[in-house]
């Protein structure tokens, strides 16, 4: 299993973001096919190279940058990229993110992302007559200076889990045997949340990036120390939270509120539940070498 | 998978007839789930790990030449006795008066109705 073999491009014009986008993802599994972006060069990868830039493509995101108002231009790469994709990937997945969406005013936002989205979705609606497979595109409003970009990546690596409900379905029974308030999935070198269960609702939405964060640096700090990161509690008045070393590609959280439950059965759960997972996991890739192991 | 509350809960009904405490830990002396005072169990569990492990080292010796099957310790204050189920621990106390025979017949009957279960988690 080779899990570089899975292609994500990020095409996008220049200076729309992607090089910045990147610090998020920059650990990730597969190979970024970045379409460096400039004019000429991207008319490159539609000439000359593109077999080779579409062949084996998992994942397509597009990146729009809010602040430019020729958004003809895009659609017409989007156009030749979906052209492409249908011809050499024609299972693969479209992703358009709407960046920078920080620079516009907060109460404009929602209607910029929304109008940018139909535009999308209306030039793409063409193909549906003359494509054989369906597109699946999903659009999203992003920014590096806030949650959106980390909650959409999470979203991207989601839809490339095969068989995720089923994942999930454990998850959630892994959750409610064990008494949690909350168990969530994180993957192991992007932090970047694969599934959570819940078993109240948050007042705080943005606490995966949070803790996403806050972990994502202690292991480093642990790198820096030559000591890798395994595993931690943390015990306080509310709550006590483990994090684990769990399948091969994924981290466990798991939060435990009722004081009465020794962190011993916690540990001991995690280690029979990975157990678990592994299998699963194993049976859900089946011979599909492509897929992304978690 | 252990499920702590339920676990909690079966351990709750055999501190009757003058037992104080029972718990389930492991081999390092972690409590995994228990009733009675916490702190307590805590300090017994962490105890008679130690003293379990020391006892089943010298197992191997030749004069002995055979596997522990329960441990029981006699205090000033009172009684303990701890019994392997699945490499975990199984153990209760008690106060003077309860008398040994009946204080081993609950960790047996106990450790009977907890190891199916229990030996369902590999680890
Ligand atoms: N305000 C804002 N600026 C951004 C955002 N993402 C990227 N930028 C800026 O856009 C510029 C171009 O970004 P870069 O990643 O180099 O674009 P690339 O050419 O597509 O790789 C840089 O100055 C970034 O700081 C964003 O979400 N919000």
């Amino acid at each position: 299993m080779n899990p570089t073999k899975r292609k994500i491009l990020l095409i996008g014009r220049s200076g729309s973001g992607k090089t910045s986008m990147r610090s998020i993802s920059w650990e990730f599994n597969f190979k970024f096919m970045d379409c460096g972006g400039q004019d000429s060069y991207l008319e490159n990868f539609f000439g000359s190279q593109r077999d080779r830039v579409f062949r084996n493509v998992e994942v397509l995101i597009y990146v729009f940058d809010v602040t430019r108002k020729d958004t003809e231009k895009d659609l017409n790469y989007l156009e030749s990229s979906v052209f492409a994709l249908s011809e050499f990937s024609p299972e693969s997945k479209i992703f358009c993110l709407i960046h920078k969406v920080d620079l516009i005013p907060e109460e404009e936002r929602e209607n910029v992302i929304e109008s940018y989205k139909e535009e999308i979705m209306k030039f793409l609606s063409k193909f549906s007559e003359i494509l054989e497979n369906p597109l699946k595109v999903t659009c999203f409003g992003t920014s590096i200076w806030n949650e959106t970009l980390f909650l959409a990546w999470s979203k991207i690596v989601y839809s490339l889990i095969p068989k995720i409900q089923l994942l999930e379905e454990h998850l959630h029974s892994f959750c409610q045997i064990c008494d949690a308030e909350e168990v969530v999935l994180f993957e192991r070198s992007t932090f970047l949340v694969i599934s959570a269960s819940s078993s109240k609702t948050y007042q705080d939405i943005h606490r995966f990036e949070k803790i996403s964060k806050f972990i994502k640096h202690f292991k480093l700090s642990c790198n820096k120390a030559h000591s890798p990161f395994q595993s931690m509690e943390i015990r306080n008045r509310f709550f006590t939270a483990f994090v684990d070393s769990f399948t091969a590609n994924s981290y466990i959280l798991v939060i435990i509120s009722d004081p009465q439950i020794e962190n011993a059965a916690i540990s001991l759960n995690i280690q029979v539940a990975r157990n678990h997972f592994e299998n699963l996991v194993q049976k859900t890739r089946g011979n599909d070498d492509n897929a992304l192991v978690i | 998978m252990l499920k702590p509350k339920l676990l909690t809960k079966t351990l709750q009904q055999t501190n009757t007839d003058g037992i104080n405490g029972t718990m389930l830990f492991n081999s390092d002396g972690s409590l995994i789930a228990s009733s009675g005072d916490r702190d307590k169990n805590r300090t017994i569990a962490a105890i008679t790990a130690n003293i379990w492990q020391t006892y089943q080292k010298k197992s191997n010796d030749p004069l002995i030449n055979s596997d522990l099957n329960v441990v029981m310790i006699n205090c000033k204050e009172g009684k303990v006795i701890i019994k392997e189920v699945c490499k975990m621990f199984l153990c209760v106390h008690s106060g003077n008066d309860v008398p040994t025979g009946i204080l081993k017949e609950k960790l047996i009957s106990l450790a009977k109705f907890l190891e199916p279960s229990l030996s369902k988690i590999v680890i």
